[in-house]
């Protein structure tokens, strides 16, 4: 059903501009925190609109220095997305015309999805099981 | 004498205008009447729902993913529980799919009746808004009967639905789709071609099909521009590859368009639920699973058409009893990334229009 | 001109569904003096058959938001016995897990609807008495 395929993160722009010729539709684009193997991975999901094949497109980012170019040139849908995950894993999208917090208020400090993300305010959830 | 001097206006439409259905602003850039540039600003309702269900089991995931999208809770339900199925290979029983697909479009119809009230009132129609809330009632009453409450269910559980419904509510759904469908005319005959409502919504808003593509657009807007795509259709999920149904669709993509286009899929959506109640057949309505579910390592996404087009949620799993990471993929958050762009040259008049098509749900955009 | 009496004869239609209207029964109930049964399986009030239940916290670590809270000391027979159950309806998402996840049938729902109150402390409250 749906392939996946892991490129580098210098290539994705070279890369996506040939595959959008077959996959013109994004629906999603997200990133996943893995702080153990000090990595930001980037999963884009690609879609035929005619074929409805689906490519899940996955980049590996260093956590200390998470860059990569952005998509929005290729398909306009990436803007807010690329926002987003700018917001909650401060992943800096090079190229992004208007690279602000989307959810979250402008000054607010850290990135909440990462999972080393810490705030006075949190509250511990007391059961868990 | 000397020029008069102009500027730029910035005018903050919300975040409690009443057409912005929620806690929307926007920050309209204006030339006298004519719109410059419009930036959506959210966030108002975020509630951090994908970090919290890094802490959660996942059992307790469902009644947060109903707070969503509230007008459609059913479809969150039926969007979250799909993936978590595929994870740990869970097949639910044939009869606990139909009560999913009957729920899921009388969730639909309520939904789209709610989304044409509001519509028709931000226009200056009151009268159908109170016409779509009486018949939005008797679906309310029949999730009540089924399901105990009336608009956050936790209903869809994992491995089929939370209980069975009853003959009663068999009967109950019959009688209210046959007193339902002359209703759609009633609304069509105050709107589809009164002039006052052509004039504002012909030709306003416009989405070309290749630019619908381009910004990720899914649900009636993408297919109001005459895109024929339809995830229920595209990419089957649950039984929805057993029913036949039409999938409507605009040629302009104008606001008019997408105003038609849910008519006809309310229409729609009472054709599957006939479908679905005559071919329901016997056996359990949920099979055991374990109360502290541990899928298998992976990922998994499912792409459902919710009445605002496609939602679903992207689970990353590491083995344990809680998912590592939760995506929502909410489809007003995508649909209203055109919303700049389709703003543009319109005067503020056709804003609430044009909002009022892209049927913007706040909780499911903030999250 | 055909435009035009087209327009007029579109609104007439509108009003036409207006004006049969105006000789159908009212459906709106008048709410405080007629009151509506709630359906049997009604998600009113979260109550507790005290004889029921076993303190086996089941419910308490399947809540969501934690809105349940039990108090319980081990007798001389080495059972648990009740001592208080206490939920937050300020919290309560009216979910029904703890009500499914019962293993005894202890929690159930009551029909009851006219639950606001003027405090928010007033919404705590013992459901075993």
């Amino acid at each position: 059903m749906s392939e996946e395929k892991k490129i580098a993160a210098a290539e994705l722009l070279i890369e996506c501009r040939k595959l959008q010729a077959t996959y013109d539709y994004l629906p999603f684009m997200t990133a996943i925190d893995y702080p153990e193997k000090n990595i930001i991975e980037l999963v884009y999901r690609l879609q035929s609109t005619a074929t409805n094949e689906t490519l899940m497109l996955k980049v590996e980012l260093p956590r200390d220095k998470a860059e990569v170019s952005s998509l929005i040139s290729v398909w306009p849908a990436a803007d807010w997305h690329e926002r987003e995950v700018y917001d909650m894993f401060g992943v800096k999208f090079i190229g992004h015309p208007d690279l602000r917090r989307i959810l979250l208020p402008p000054d607010w400090q850290g990135y909440p999805l990462l999972k080393d993300y810490t705030d006075p305010n949190m509250i511990k959830k007391p059961v868990t099981i | 004498m000397s020029e008069l001097r102009t500027e730029e206006y910035h005018l903050s439409m919300g975040p409690q205008h009443p057409s912005t259905h929620g806690v929307l602003r926007l920050i309209l850039k204006l030339d006298g009447e004519v719109i410059k540039e419009a930036i959506p600003d959210m966030g108002y309702l975020h509630r951090g729902v994908e970090k919290m269900m890094e802490n959660r089991v996942y059992i307790q995931i469902i009644p947060f993913v109903d707070r969503l999208d509230y007008l459609a809770a059913m479809n969150n339900n039926l969007a979250v529980v799909l993936p978590v199925e595929k994870l740990a290979n869970i097949t639910p029983p044939p009869r606990a799919e139909y009560i999913r697909v009957i729920m899921c479009e009388l969730n639909r119809i309520a939904s789209h009746l709610v989304w044409l009230g509001t519509f028709a009132l931000d226009l200056g129609a009151v009268t159908p808004f109170l016409y779509c809330f009486r018949e939005r009632e008797p679906i309310m009453d029949l999730f009540e009967m089924a399901v105990g409450s009336r608009l956050t269910y936790n209903y869809i559980r994992y491995g089929g639905v939370a209980s069975d419904i009853s003959d009663e509510f068999i009967r109950d759904t019959k009688a209210f789709l046959s007193y339902f469908r002359p209703r759609i005319d009633e609304y069509e005959a105050l709107l589809t071609e009164n002039p006052i409502f052509l004039q504002r919504t012909k030709n306003v808003g416009i989405i070309e099909a290749k630019q619908a593509v381009a910004y990720g657009i899914s649900g009636p807007m993408l297919r109001a521009s005459g895109v024929r795509r339809d995830l229920r259709r595209a990419l089957p999920y649950s039984v929805y590859d057993k029913f036949t149904f039409d999938i409507p669709t605009g040629t302009v993509g104008d606001c008019w368009d997408r105003y038609i286009v849910r008519i006809r899929e309310m229409r729609e959506s009472v054709k599957i639920v006939e479908q679905a109640l005559a071919g329901l057949p016997a056996g359990g309505f949920k099979i055991k699973v374990p109360l502290n579910l541990k899928p298998l390592a992976g990922e998994a996404y499912v792409p459902t058409e919710s009445p605002r087009g496609e939602l679903g949620f992207y689970f990353v799993s590491h083995g344990t009893n809680k998912p590592y990471r939760m995506k929502c993929r909410a489809p007003s958050f995508c649909n209203m990334n055109i919303l700049q762009e389709m703003l543009k040259g319109w005067k503020i008049a056709d804003v609430v229009a044009v909002l009022g098509t892209v049927d913007v749900m706040l909780g499911e955009v903030d999250r | 001109m055909k435009q035009f009496f087209l327009g007029i004869y579109n609104l007439l239609l509108g009003m036409k569904v207006t004006l049969e209207q105006i000789v159908k029964k009212p459906i709106t109930l008048q709410y405080p003096s007629e009151k509506r049964q709630p359906y049997p399986a009604f998600r009113g009030n979260l109550r507790l058959h005290r004889d029921k239940c076993t303190s086996c916290m089941i419910c308490v670590n399947y809540c969501p938001n934690n809105c349940i809270y039990i108090k319980y000391h081990v007798g001389e027979d080495k059972k648990r016995k009740l001592e208080s159950y206490t939920v937050d309806m300020g919290l309560c998402m009216y979910c029904g897990i703890c009500v499914d996840v019962c293993p005894f049938s202890a929690n159930y729902w009551d029909q009851s609807y006219e639950n606001s109150v003027y405090d928010r402390k007033q919404l705590i409250e013992r459901k075993d008495i």
